[in-house]
């Protein structure tokens, strides 16, 4: 799978469950593409942090530092507990899929994960998720998803890496 | 089966269907009085609840009239299996429902009225008022001694509680809460052809209904903890709710009072503008054929038009995949013109 149709993959499972986001917000309006895109580069870059934190060693820091610029995080706030409101990230899609495209010959790692670095790699974003307005068990769902998805695109890369 | 136009239009009446909701209550007592072996529910209630699938899209049930159907159906699911409980039979709960002239007969359910009574109809003489009680009030229930249906689930919950059930009733709102999250992913996901989609909608629409009748939060706005003018948790929150929920649950159920509520919004807007009709459908699809450029905003956008009822799930990776093939052809297209641009300028510059 290509990077695009992996990013669009994320977009998908998040765009169904998007209005959470704003279900703590004083007003709520029609949720824009853009606030979706935002939520998707969020939660992929909490992601990278737990990822970074589980293959730290495997993973060359300029890259991790890299792709968590690209996704609109520095690396000294990797660990913020307070996310950054949606609607103040940058929401193009070009540097997720950058992103991604760096990330994609580590992805494999995430098939050697133990079931408790899985776990953790699902809480980072389900914690994320959940600062944005999503209800535990919602962010908990959404989050395994995310997770299986990138799972299984690492193992197409594995295969296709072993096939090639 | 009925347009979704229809749920819209008839979502707010809860009256026309009421003798229909306390015929199959009243047919739900006698079943439970006839069979009350547990094992057996968990079966007969997953059927009994396809049953009334089929007959909301057959006979048009009102999405309350629906919705109160389900409830009565949570309630015995929830209390019936649990070993502890079996000595109170749900039927006996389920009978507030029904009036004494509809409990005296257990064999034949009244006939549905005739109509309603006309304008300025008067009580009869021999109909006398109800007794007030040792407080002094005098019962809200109309003259007639029907509880009204909009009650119902007011007075089951109060009868839950009463009798210390709370684990019961806690169950009951959950039960609600998850059917109405599980409908709108049904329907956003799993929906198979036109007609299943438009079905979908449909028990959506009943779903968020039944979630209306045990809402948490007093409404879908939205009432933030960090909202100035914070109206306390007693403006907020449901009573009931509140005595069986920790603020954190609390929390959870009025975000999803709000998801919910805009998913319906969603669901509202689509509909009213004919969004979910086939010919909308055709032109979308024919638009997005002859798309030249902006391939990768067009596959976002038709991820997020899904969630907003404007697409059908099965349409999307039909669509998308158009979309993907398209992408290499646009931007080798977009190279091959740039390329002749920029040797036609080459070739231009020395005459300059």
């Amino acid at each position: 799978m290509d990077a695009e149709s992996l990013y669009l993959d994320l977009y998908d499972s998040i765009a169904d469950r998007a209005d959470y986001a704003q279900a703590d917000l004083p007003g709520r309006a029609f949720l824009s593409e853009t606030v979706i895109a935002a939520l998707t580069a969020a939660t992929l870059g909490a992601f990278v942090t737990g990822f970074a934190q589980a293959f730290g060693e495997r993973i060359s820091q300029g890259t991790a530092d890299r792709v968590r610029a690209l996704l609109g995080r520095s690396p000294e706030a990797s660990d913020d507990s307070s996310p950054q409101p949606v609607q103040q990230v940058d929401a193009s899609p070009e540097p997720v899929v950058e992103a991604l495209r760096l990330l994609e010959r580590y992805l494999p790692l995430l098939s050697e994960s133990t079931g408790e670095q899985r776990a953790e790699e699902e809480r980072w974003v389900a914690r994320e998720l959940e600062g944005r307005g999503f209800p535990p068990h919602v962010a908990a769902a959404v989050a395994a998803d995310m997770v299986a998805r990138l799972r299984a695109e690492g193992g197409t890369a594995a295969g296709e890496g072993a096939a090639s | 089966m009925t347009s979704v136009m229809w749920f819209i239009d008839h979502f707010n009446d809860r009256v026309v269907g009421e003798w229909w909701t306390r015929r199959w209550i009243w047919g739900l007592v006698a079943r439970l009085k006839a069979d009350d072996d547990p094992a057996s529910w968990t079966q007969a209630i997953t059927e009994l609840r396809a049953d009334l699938d089929t007959a909301t899209f057959n006979n048009a049930a009102n999405p309350f009239t629906v919705a109160h159907l389900h409830f009565a159906l949570d309630i015995v699911e929830t209390i019936n299996p649990v070993p502890e409980h079996r000595h109170m039979a749900p039927g006996y709960l389920l009978q507030t429902a029904m009036t004494q002239d509809e409990l005296s007969d257990e064999s034949r359910f009244p006939p549905a009225p005739a109509c309603s009574p006309p304008r300025g109809y008067k009580v009869p003489h021999d109909v006398r008022r109800p007794r007030r009680n040792l407080l002094g009030y005098r019962p809200k229930a109309p003259l007639d001694g029907l509880l009204p249906l909009r009650n119902l689930p007011d007075e089951w919950c109060a009868l839950l509680l009463r009798r210390d059930q709370a684990a019961a009733l806690r169950a009951v709102y959950q039960l609600t809460y998850a059917r109405a999250a599980n409908s709108v992913l049904r329907c956003v996901r799993d929906s198979r052809d036109l007609t299943h989609w438009h079905q979908n909608m449909a028990l959506q629409i009943v779903a968020y209904a039944g979630q209306l009748l045990v809402a948490v939060s007093n409404d879908g706005v939205t009432h933030a903890e960090y909202d100035a003018a914070d109206p306390g948790m007693d403006a907020v929150y449901d009573p009931i709710a509140r005595f069986l929920f920790s603020p954190e649950e609390l929390t959870s159920f009025r975000r999803q009072d709000a998801y919910m509520s805009e998913q319906f919004a969603h669901l509202f807007a689509a509909v009213w503008t004919g969004q979910h009709l086939q010919e909308n459908l055709d032109a979308l699809a024919l638009s997005v054929r002859e798309a030249s450029d902006g391939h990768l905003t067009m596959r976002m956008g038709l991820r997020s038009m899904r969630g907003r009822y404007e697409i059908p799930p099965y349409l999307v990776p039909e669509l998308d995949a158009l979309l993907k093939a398209a992408t290499p052809r646009a931007s080798a297209t977009a190279k091959r013109r740039h390329e002749r641009h920029s040797s036609g300028a080459a070739g231009a510059e020395p005459e300059a």
